[in-house]
């Protein structure tokens, strides 16, 4: 009768289609990471146990097994040169995977294939943290469930009932993996470090800005940064999102000039107008540079604010990383130092002359610095400038090239353009680059700013006032803007926008692509940004918060908080999970079993010998005060059931008569009633006399 | 001075519940049903469970240190799913009756069957349970579907004579994910006689050796078959021609004094003395010759058919009880 191992072995051969599927879905999703031979051979060694169990192939000997390890070993060494990083280290532990299913035989080893394969799913998010990877690993995981139930004497279920099994376990698992992630405390930094594992660089703004050498701006749909706001956003005109501010010209090329280290603020000075309370989620640019709304009242600690307005991380932001900050749009400071202003008007070298004239030309009225402004934007009005994404390349002076010859140009060149043409007037002026704009998600209630929204503009300073905002593209004539695929149209208040070929508008009603994909990219953003903001963003110090808000400070507040909870889940989930009665489906007999099954809660219990019809005398000697009720519910079922002819309503009869017996706390309230009335001895003896018969 | 009663009832009931024997042996053996319910269901997690718990630390690990909250989430998803699978390993056990079945007395040396009922009065299939019996190697894999039972034929290795208690029935599940393993030890008052291995059948009981039994003795008649009646008695021609089943009836006399004695065994250990009376039973019973037992201490009167031969050989196997 022994034959766990047959049982065994029939088992395995049972699981591995399901188990191979489930190592192959981890395994292919890591090209994207890795080379594609190292998910390939994973792959093929899943096609080599299938082929080994079905007996295609014979089982390898030892040396088959070892020139396998060697050629994976040799693989990823031909990649890496290496075998620890993050890639090298995760190639390695896939090729071992798959040595280990090929050797695998005992239900032992299949196990260990399983822990493998999810530690397998796991490494998936060192490469990606995103909710597509993390919905994808849990389909993984749900068929890892299904395959451990098959081998756990699930083998009478159907593979979609295993499956749905498997669902069903993790979507209860659900609340206590909450309450695990909430509580369970999380340390700060990292344990060990690996050698440096590569930062590739990825688009976005540079650190320098260089008109002219950029024939074609790429306009990408990646995700900068998102913000939420504490109430309502501001108005589109005002959403310029501050970055590296450009000082420095040496003829072809704008730098920030001095070091940032000489550009520390201590402290944020108050502006005025409306404050606006946001967080911004930064995506990994690998920058340090952080966008702020204009311009930043208070800024988190681990956050630099800087006397040009913007702010600075302590390294590269490598993750997703959120930061609460909070805005005044008007400018802050009135005070110009001296090293700034001659910084604010330097100039690489004297200028064109024809640039010179231009500006002496319109400097002619001693007007004021607002005024010249004017001056130069009309200037880009009634000329034949166009915006264009797709410049010509400016050879020789940029300004003076730009200015008379190509005239076509975007944001660099109007910004860098205008700036120049200021100093050479006498007027401080520095270009100031960014995103500006961004779109609204009605869904998720959150703005997003795209690597499309990058900007770059421009600042005056006005005695008096401080520095004040020029965007001279925005000065280009509708009508001369080029409507390039990739280009949208005007804002509301005149500014170009910047657009990616699903082209929006601030206020959405200009759109050239089907509501549909627009809800459904705007749902999928909202999820994204969700995924975020709640479960990625939970990291030490949120969840230092978050225990603080509770009040627990102690070590044993935490303890006692995850115990109860956990065994409050236990409890719930205990009392979901008691096995519900088999009842028949004939109504009379499963009334009788619901009615008798309540009597056994009380003590007494029918033999299984024992007749329908003795039992109740017998309930009638030990509970007098239950004979009656209980006497006439078991004459009426037993004529229902096994007489000749009943009448139509008798159901409803019975029903009717079960229902007291049924009540809960009857049986409880009987015995009182009975003992007050104290039953004659007497009655109990017949009663007994009769159970007797 | 003695500490009150209710006192020692309570130390009673601690020390019970702390004696760690009754997670194998059940407890005190009862009659049943048995239901199961959380006070006799136990789980503890097997070895691939710690396996579990070290992927889990090892993946903790690499959370923590890379600060991978999607890491966090899937650890700590599959480790609720764990935690979750031991309600389900219990509730594949919780509310199954057991009850005793038939049971059949054997001579030593034979394998005693027993029955055992299993009852799921439940709306719950479960699956992957599987039955052994302490101290054997067997399991029998089962699965009972809602509302049915399943009878479980469990046989016993005998060796000595005497009473034979069923060995504590162990119903036991890794169901679902095989991380726990949930079991409950049922210890039924369920049990068989062993009776004396009979000793061989040349030994024939001394009173043939006076009065060997002759077939040859004087037909008296027929008549009809009574439970007991000797089966070379029958009269076989007759049953195969449909008359029914009939014994052939013999004029007994001196039949009636075959007495077999302890006393008359020759003088040889205890075990081979009940050795040869039982195999002098089973040669009186096969030859239809009443028959009465006397041991030291006790005796039965003459009779003869299944009951008489149960009674005397139950007498031999609590010997000298």
């Amino acid at each position: 009768m022994n034959s766990r191992p047959r049982s065994d072995s029939e088992a395995i051969r049972h699981t591995l289609p399901l188990l191979g599927t489930a190592i192959a879905m981890m395994a292919v999703p890591h090209v994207a990471d890795l080379p594609w031979d190292i998910p390939a051979w994973v792959c093929l060694a899943v096609l080599a146990r299938w082929a080994i169990q079905s007996r295609r192939i014979p089982a390898p000997s030892r040396l088959w097994l070892l020139l396998a390890a060697v050629t994976g070993v040799m693989l990823v060494y031909f990649h890496f040169h290496k075998f620890h990083g993050r890639e090298a280290g995760v190639a390695l532990f896939l090729v071992g995977l798959g040595l280990k299913l090929l050797e695998s035989r005992s239900l032992r080893d299949l196990y260990l294939v399983v822990y493998l394969t999810l530690f397998g799913a796991v490494t998936h998010y060192l490469f990606s943290q995103s909710i597509a990877v993390f919905a994808y690993t849990l389909c993984v995981l749900v068929l890892l469930v299904a395959c451990l139930i098959r081998l756990n004497g699930g083998e009478i279920l159907t593979p979609g009932t295993r499956l749905r099994l498997a669902g069903g376990l993790l979507a209860q698992a659900i609340p206590v993996t909450l309450v695990l992630f909430l509580f369970v405390p999380r340390v700060t930094g990292p344990l060990w470090k690996l050698p440096q594992d590569d930062r590739s660089g990825r688009t976005g703004l540079s650190d320098y800005l260089e008109p002219g050498a950029i024939s074609r701006l790429g306009a990408t749909r990646e995700t900068a940064f998102r913000v939420d706001f504490e109430g309502e956003p501001p108005p589109p005109r005002q959403r310029y999102w501050r970055g590296p501010v450009f000082w420095h010209f040496d003829g072809r090329r704008w730098t920030i000039g001095a070091e940032p280290s000489h550009n520390v603020q201590a402290e944020p000075a108050r502006g005025e107008g409306k404050l606006y309370r946001y967080t911004v989620t930064l995506e990994p640019l690998q920058r340090r540079w952080v966008f702020p709304l204009e311009f930043p009242e208070s800024v988190p600690t681990e956050l630099t604010l800087l006397r040009d307005g913007y702010l600075l991380a302590a390294e590269p932001v490598g993750e997703r990383r959120r930061f609460v900050l909070s805005s005044r749009p008007g400018s802050p400071s009135t005070i110009l130092p001296t090293q700034e202003r001659s910084r604010a008007l330097q100039l690489p070298a004297p200028p064109d002359p024809r640039v010179r004239g231009l500006v002496t030309g319109w400097q002619g009225d001693r007007s004021s610095a607002e005024l010249l402004a004017q001056r130069i934007l009309d200037h880009f009005h009634t000329l034949p400038f166009v915006y264009t994404l797709r410049p010509p390349p400016l050879h020789g002076d940029p300004i003076a090239g730009f200015l008379f010859e190509t005239r076509r140009g975007f944001c660099e060149h109007f910004a860098s353009t205008f700036v120049y043409l200021m100093r050479v007037a006498g007027i401080p002026a520095r270009i100031v680059t960014g995103y500006q704009g961004g779109h609204w998600n009605p869904v998720g209630k959150f703005l997003e700013i795209e690597q499309a929204d990058a900007h770059a503009w421009a600042e005056i300073w006005v005695e008096g006032r401080g520095w004040l905002r020029v965007d001279p593209t925005a000065a280009v004539a509708p009508e001369r803007i080029e409507r390039e695929l990739e280009f949208a149209g005007v804002g509301n208040d005149g500014a170009v926008l910047f657009m990616d070929p699903v082209a929006r508008t601030l206020d959405g009603s200009q759109w050239s692509v089907s509501p549909f994909l627009r809800q459904a990219d705007w749902l999928w953003s909202a999820v994204d940004h969700a995924w975020t903001r709640w479960v990625l963003a939970y990291g030490p110090e949120v969840q230092m918060r978050f225990l603080r808000w509770l009040d627990i400070t102690g070590w044993h507040h935490l303890v006692y908080w995850l115990g109860g909870l956990l065994s409050g889940l236990a409890l719930v989930f205990l009392g979901f999970f008691r096995p519900r009665q088999y009842l028949p489906t004939e109504p009379a007999l499963r009334l009788y079993r619901r009615v008798t099954r309540r009597l056994e809660q009380g003590g007494l219990v029918r033999h299984p010998a024992e007749g329908m019809r003795d039992f109740a005398f017998r309930v009638a000697a030990m509970r007098p005060d239950l004979a009656v009720p209980f006497g006439r519910f078991t004459e009426l079922f037993l004529e229902i059931r096994y007489g000749r002819r009943h009448r139509a309503d008798a159901l409803q009869r019975l029903r009717e008569l079960a229902k007291p017996l049924l009540a809960p706390g009857f049986l409880r309230r009987a015995r009182r009633t009975a003992d007050t009335r104290s039953v004659p001895d007497a009655a109990v003896v017949s009663a007994r006399s009769m159970a007797n018969r | 001075m003695t500490p009150p009663k209710a006192f020692r009832t309570a130390l009673d009931s601690l020390r019970r519940s702390l004696d760690l024997r009754r997670f194998f042996t059940g407890g005190e053996a009862v009659d049943g049903p048995v239901r199961l319910t959380h006070r006799r269901i136990y789980i503890l997690p097997t070895r691939r469970g710690f396996g579990l718990a070290l992927l889990l630390f090892v993946q903790f690990l690499v959370a923590t240190n890379y600060n991978n909250s999607s890491a966090f989430l899937l650890t700590f998803l599959l480790g609720g799913i764990a935690m979750h699978s031991t309600l389900y390993a219990f509730r594949n056990l919780a509310s199954l009756e057991i009850r005793p079945g038939k049971a059949i007395s054997v001579f030593a040396g034979e394998s005693a069957g027993f029955e055992v009922h299993i009852d799921n009065p439940t709306r719950l299939r479960r699956m992957g349970i599987d039955a052994s019996l302490r101290g054997t190697k067997d399991s029998f894999p089962l699965c009972i579907e809602p509302g049915s039972s399943i009878t479980l034929r469990l046989s016993v290795e005998t060796r000595q004579r005497g009473w034979l208690p069923l060995p504590t029935l162990i119903l036991a599940t890794t169901f679902p994910l095989g991380f726990f393993r949930a079991w409950s030890p049922i210890r039924l008052r369920h049990g068989v006689w062993v009776y004396p291995h009979p000793a061989l059948a040349g030994d024939t009981p001394p009173f043939w050796a006076r009065h060997p039994p002759d077939p040859g003795e004087e037909f008296v008649g027929f008549r009809e078959y009574r439970a007991g009646d000797p089966l070379r008695h029958i009269h076989w021609k007759g049953v195969a021609k449909g008359q029914g089943v009939h014994v052939k009836q013999y004029s007994d006399h001196d039949s009636g004094e075959l007495v077999l004695d302890w006393e008359a065994t020759p003088r040889v250990d205890l075990e081979n003395r009940l050795s040869l009376l039982c195999r002098w039973i089973l040669t009186a019973e096969q030859m239809g010759v009443p028959y009465g037992l006397r041991l030291p201490g006790q005796a039965i009167e003459i009779g003869r058919g299944n009951t008489h031969r149960t009674r005397c050989l139950e007498a031999l196997a609590r010997f000298p009880a």
